[in-house]
């Protein structure tokens, strides 16, 4: 069975990735960033 | 434009959970979540909480009593661990799973297979971790610090300490992005920010402080494990590195930690208190306000842990009146909570006992924190018992007092059942009775000098280090009765209703008791 998602639905699936994919980009970043700084200190 | 999606992605109707273990290692349900991440913390607190009885009773007397000195480390450190990454903050993530999509009015989290295996990776870390004790050279025993050189002689059980802290920081990271998407992206129409229950907002703030500070740790070991394997020398003076930027880094994520563990609480306490006072909360912007100011003063006071390394004057100047500065914020959220009560129709039953509690005592741990905040006096109690007791005063009958007066809050919402008032309250006295007979002669011993992390003493400290061990055991006891509580009334008891307390206010009170499998499939409207 299948059913149709609305455009209000899908416009919150989206949102819901956005959010994520940007929260996940940001704790790598800082991941990332903290090991090169540490290194460019020494 | 619409997308035609299969009814696997949308099955809510038609169907409540499975059944067997298949229910609990494939849901993807919040409810079950939660109950996963709180029986999995309530696991993690007894196995934390005897590793503190094996260090309690090796120091009801001076000398070497049952354990070898080495073995005593292994046990401090690795009750940090657990007691931090397997208890407290488990409960608050399982108690934020079953809380926010209700209090939202949203069906499930933004993301529920991601929820499903954030949840599911910490059995499997916890399992690694604890099996290092067994390992040639026992587990990590170089506190939950893990500060280099000396953590760098840790035996086999390095590199499996360190995957596992991994792995811990990706679970939480991907409970916090769950629960920020779940709130930007599923609140019921008309819920603007700025009527959220606390609670919810408390968790906002504690997920972005999550994912700020988790990858600061995840950095922090992964350089250690390349100091010891793979010949870089990021924190060995022999190579160019320094062994005290890994204490300013390890603190730039430890100290925003200290919040992620108690703003959670704040925000527990602030639904409580009003629902037995039977008045709205005092000042409630004021109370978003001063979290939010929390947060950020987080991130600028860490030294205050390291003021004994050296620094300069400005520095010490600096970390300390930041600290300060923090009394400020958090004094607003005390007043808050007592401005609700003052001239409120005050009930006390046990999560409003456990509540009060909290305010009285976590200020206690507060006074003793602008103590360590000065510079100065800070060196004399640098290591010593008065930290030990001033951190225990914050996380027992601060954030877990708080994750037990949420559950007694929210069990009969869960179950469906009330819990046994009667044992709920002996459970509340016991415990705060038992918690200040173990802590409070710590200030004492501490101020005399005893350092941490030692299984041996001076002679002059052996009463109050016989008091605490006596309260560690009456606390440790007390807290069967709370799984008693726990199981009975999750097997039955009195109905409960819809509203469960007559002053309790948000839209999960409006769902039926026990809450239904999916919640919201209609999302509620918001006045």
């Amino acid at each position: 069975m299948t059913r149709t998602r609305t455009t209000e639905e899908q416009a919150r699936r989206r949102g819901i990735i956005r959010t994520a994919t940007l929260l996940a980009l940001l704790a790598l970043g800082f991941y990332i960033a903290f090991i090169l700084v540490t290194a460019a200190s020494n | 434009m619409s997308a035609v999606i299969h009814d696997t992605d949308h099955h809510h109707d038609d169907h409540g959970p499975a059944y067997g273990w298949k229910r609990w290692l494939f849901t993807t349900n919040h409810k079950d979540i939660g109950t996963l991440y709180l029986f999995f913390s309530l696991t993690m607190f007894f196995v934390g909480g005897l590793m503190a009885l094996v260090i309690r009773t090796e120091l009801f007397q001076p000398g070497l009593q049952i354990v070898d000195p080495h073995f005593f480390n292994q046990m401090t450190s690795m009750h940090a661990l657990v007691m931090i990454f397997g208890a407290v903050m488990p409960a608050f993530v399982g108690l934020a799973n079953w809380l926010v999509p209700m209090m939202v009015g949203a069906p499930d989290m933004a993301l529920p297979r991601m929820n499903n295996w954030s949840f599911w990776i910490l059995p499997f870390a916890f399992t690694l971790l604890l099996l290092t004790l067994f390992l040639p050279g026992g587990g990590p025993a170089a506190g939950w610090t893990l500060y280099p050189p000396l953590s760098l002689q840790t035996g086999a059980a390095f590199p499996f300490a360190i995957f596992a802290i991994h792995l811990l920081g990706i679970s939480s990271v991907m409970g916090a992005i769950n629960i920020i998407a779940t709130i930007f992206n599923l609140r019921a129409p008309g819920m603007t920010l700025m009527k959220m229950p606390l609670f919810v907002w408390t968790w906002l703030i504690t997920a972005y402080l999550l994912i700020a500070v988790m990858p600061v740790l995840a950095g922090a070991v992964t350089m250690l494990l390349t100091d010891k394997f793979f010949g870089t020398t990021f924190f060995s003076a022999t190579g160019g590195g320094d062994p005290v930027m890994y204490q300013h880094i390890f603190w730039f994520f430890g100290h925003p930690e200290v919040y992620i563990m108690i703003l959670p609480a704040f925000g527990i306490i602030s639904q409580i208190i009003p629902t037995f006072s039977r008045k709205p909360l005092f000042g409630y912007s004021s109370m978003v306000y001063a979290t939010a100011s929390i947060a950020f003063l987080s991130f600028i006071v860490w030294a205050h842990h390291m003021f004994t390394v050296g620094m300069p004057l400005a520095g010490q100047l600096f970390f300390m009146f930041s600290t300060m500065l923090i009394a400020v914020p958090t004094g607003v959220k005390v007043f808050n909570w007592i401005a609700t009560m003052w001239r409120g129709s005050l009930t006390f039953e046990t999560p409003m006992l456990f509540a009060i509690a909290f305010v009285i005592l976590f200020t206690i741990g507060g006074f003793s924190g602008v103590m360590l905040a000065i510079t100065p006096a800070d060196i004399q109690y640098h290591d010593t018992y008065f930290v030990v007791a001033h951190f225990h005063y914050v996380l027992v009958p601060g954030a877990v007092f708080a994750i037990i007066a949420g559950v007694y809050y929210w069990l009969p919402k869960w179950t469906g059942h009330m819990y046994d008032e009667k044992l709920g309250k002996a459970h509340f006295w016991l415990s705060t009775i038992f918690v200040n007979v173990l802590f409070f002669p710590q200030h004492f011993v501490g101020l005399a000098g005893m350092p941490r992390r030692i299984p041996d003493y001076s002679l002059q400290f052996i009463e109050f280090n016989q008091i605490s061990t006596i309260g560690a055991f009456g606390f440790g006891f007390s807290q069967l009765l709370f799984l008693y509580l726990v199981i009975k009334c999750v097997r039955g008891g009195e109905k409960a209703t819809s509203q469960v307390w007559e002053g309790a206010e948000g839209l999960e009170w409006t769902l039926p008791s026990p809450a239904p499998y999916h919640s919201f499939e209609t999302q509620p409207e918001v006045k």
